[in-house]
């Protein structure tokens, strides 16, 4: 764009004055002349050495220097362990190594992109149903929860592993044998699963409040009978 | 008997070594930024997580000048040609990173408009969980990746043969 026509202002020290008079002699720019302050004035000489914007542009590069190092060191400082994390989905395994799982196909239901398949099964045990497999593809699931929220029996929650990496697809499908974590790893997602879900009931029991778990609500302190549901 | 014996202060190395190491530390990507995973991509290349801690911040926009090639996000069947002609435009040795579940299988997209997982057009290396996969993830690829990388000969294809110590 030539000068002529570049909607550009007189320099702001050259006053109202000479702005009136540079829109009484070029008429195309009475529109920027009517709304100085969206159009660009004409550079000053200091914008336009650009020895200025420059300096101060290293100041600010050189004072970083001084400031406080906010890198995370990635393999060494790993990612602050909250239970609110939402990392890999895995399987609760009750004290005597069997899953709290009973196959009711729920999250398989609900899972957004159909990651999990479960094939079900019967055993001896008072609980008589029981996963026959329970699989993952981990390079499906996107992390979302759902299943930790349909879940009647809080059998699946999500771990704090977050970084999965592999170099086969085959690595990613993950069955029974691997999913099962201990259920003493896991005290702490449950108990935010049951504070956080709680939350959206309104029909919330008063019994609710488990006497297993790490987390009681204070509002049923010495009001509930505790029910252990497992 | 060797030079190592004649002169200690000399540490010999063979070449496929050598240029692995500097293969494994100076990897330049090629951002394929398809969708949400770019930004997390973005990201890790940031003063927070800092990938050029691993010698990989070189995010080259030309393929002439890539080494490995980061597919982050939804690969669409449309944009499946360009992709595989980015890669064809890369030099050896290439390697690609699928990042994120979309890249690595199609994820949550099971319809006809999405390549499920980009190892239908292209050889994945290193695969990658997440929804998007946090930075941290990816620095682990990459690691992963040099890992892989380590484990090559000097055509960037096969195995590397073993060191043996009489």
């Amino acid at each position: 764009m030539s000068p002529e026509s570049a909607p550009v202002l007189p320099p702001p020290a050259a006053g109202a004055a000479s702005a009136a008079s540079a829109a009484s002699g070029a008429p195309r720019f009475a529109a920027a002349v009517a709304n100085p302050k969206v159009m660009r004035h004409a550079l000053t000489t200091n914008e336009k050495l650009f020895v200025g914007p420059f300096l101060k542009s290293l100041l600010y590069t050189f004072s970083r220097m001084f400031k406080k190092d906010i890198t995370r060191r990635y393999p060494e400082q790993k990612m602050e362990n909250k239970p609110s994390l939402h990392g890999v989905p895995v399987l609760v395994m009750k004290e005597d190594g069997a899953p709290r799982c009973v196959a009711c196909g729920l999250c398989e239901f609900v899972c957004p992109p159909r990651a999990i398949d479960i094939q079900p099964g019967e055993t001896d045990r008072p609980i008589e149903r029981e996963p026959k497999s329970f699989v993952i593809d981990m390079l499906r699931c996107i992390e979302c929860s759902y299943c930790e929220e349909v879940c009647p029996e809080e059998a699946i929650v999500m771990s704090t592993d977050y970084e999965v990496v592999g170099r086969r697809r085959e690595d990613f499908v993950w069955d029974l044998k691997k999913l099962l974590k201990p259920i003493a790893q896991l005290k702490d997602r449950i108990a935010w699963v049951r504070r956080t879900y709680r939350r959206w009931d309104s029909n919330a029991d008063a019994s609710a409040p488990p006497e297993g778990g790490v987390y009681r609500d204070p509002r049923w302190a010495g009001k509930s009978k505790p029910v252990d549901h497992h | 008997m060797g030079v190592e014996d004649k002169f200690p202060e000399v540490v010999t190395s063979r070449l496929t070594d050598l240029v692995g190491w500097a293969r494994k530390n100076s990897l330049w990507p090629m951002p394929l930024g398809l969708s949400c995973c770019a930004i997390e991509m973005m990201a890790t290349v940031g003063p927070r997580f800092d990938l050029s801690r691993f010698g990989a911040e070189v995010f080259r926009f030309s393929p002439r000048q890539s080494d490995v090639m980061i597919v982050a996000g939804t690969l669409t069947w449309k944009m499946a040609s360009v992709a595989r002609r980015i890669y064809d435009q890369m030099p050896d040795p290439k390697w690609v990173i699928a990042m994120g579940v979309c890249a690595s299988s199609g994820g949550l997209y099971r319809n006809y408009a999405v390549v499920p997982g980009v190892d239908r057009i292209l050889p994945v290396d290193v695969y990658t969980m997440g929804c998007p996969p946090r930075p941290d993830t990816l620095i682990r690829a990459v690691m992963e990746l040099q890992k892989k990388i380590d484990e090559l000969a000097i055509d960037g294809r096969r195995p590397r043969e073993p060191v043996f110590v009489q």
